[in-house]
């Protein structure tokens, strides 16, 4: 499973057909501080990823989700990760053991709720922010978490 | 036949010549105080003063415009400065980026084993 890289960067401004541009900077910028606050002031470890999945059938998007969610490693265990697939209008939350204690499936769903009503609105930046807040509420007050290595914000068509 | 073609005729040219007559006395009664002796000396537009002149007319009424319109279509059509609006209609051909993921995602999608751990979470779709 592998998160796909199909189209060029956002800043590059290529058209081909019925384009549609990524996320801004200042969205990119919103969420990861978003991502940091809720790392910092809740010791939530919560990751996301905004991209489609490389899929042969959309049914399979839970299992790949989960496999991006192992990915993190070690930290998986109390992460949180968020997949939000914008072309192919799929969300996924996925709770590693320990994090499923702070942050129950009940609130999960209630996340995934109010980000596809923002996402369908066209608010994607929106949405994310508002499935963070609710998570990053639920989950309540705790250390702060430290990332053990470099890059909020990795663009993965970068690295090969 | 022609009598009653006539008489509207007559008629309409009644009615031009009426409409004719009232405009005329109104303007020329309703523009009589314009012409009348001011006794407190010359009122504004007496002394017209220098004309714009050319170059200055064309500044004003044909480059400032066009530069307020070459201004405003920069700023609509530039792409940073548009907002980037989200439309799920359409595909979705941005890069993907990973807020707070793996160091090297790729490597680290490819190696990742799903082992026996039962995670939980939420699904939706739009």
């Amino acid at each position: 499973m592998e998160a796909g890289s199909t189209g060029d960067d956002a800043s590059r401004t290529v058209v081909t057909g019925s384009r549609s541009e990524g996320l801004s900077v200042a969205q990119q910028e919103r969420i990861e501080h978003a991502v940091a606050t809720c790392r910092a002031q809740n010791g939530l470890d919560v990751s996301v990823l905004v991209g489609d999945l490389v899929l042969d059938d959309l049914a399979g998007f839970r299992a790949g989700a989960e496999t991006l969610h192992a990915a993190l490693g070690p930290r998986s265990h109390s992460a949180v990760l968020l997949v939000v697939a914008p072309g192919q209008r799929r969300v996924e939350v996925v709770t590693g053991p320990a994090a499923r204690r702070r942050v129950p499936d009940r609130v999960a769903a209630l996340a995934v709720l109010s980000m596809t009503t923002a996402f369908a609105g066209g608010d994607l930046a929106g949405g994310v922010l508002d499935g963070l807040r609710q998570i990053s509420q639920a989950a309540g007050a705790g250390p702060a978490f430290v990332l053990p290595a470099a890059g909020p914000g990795t663009e993965v068509a970068t690295h090969h | 036949m022609s009598r009653a073609l006539s008489r509207a005729a007559t008629t309409g040219l009644t009615g031009l010549a009426t409409a004719a007559v009232t405009i005329g006395l109104t303007v020329v009664v309703t523009a009589g105080p314009a012409f009348a002796e001011n006794p407190l000396g010359n009122s504004e537009g007496a002394d017209p003063g220098k004309g714009l002149g050319t170059a200055a007319a064309l500044l004003l009424y044909v480059a400032l415009p066009l530069l307020a319109l070459a201004l405003i279509a920069t700023v609509v059509l530039l792409p940073g400065v548009r907002a980037h609006r989200y439309r799920p209609s359409k595909a979705w051909n941005a890069s993907p980026v990973w807020f707070a993921g793996p160091p090297e995602p790729v490597a680290a999608v490819q190696a990742a084993q799903l082992g026996d751990v039962v995670r939980g979470g939420a699904s939706g779709g739009w």
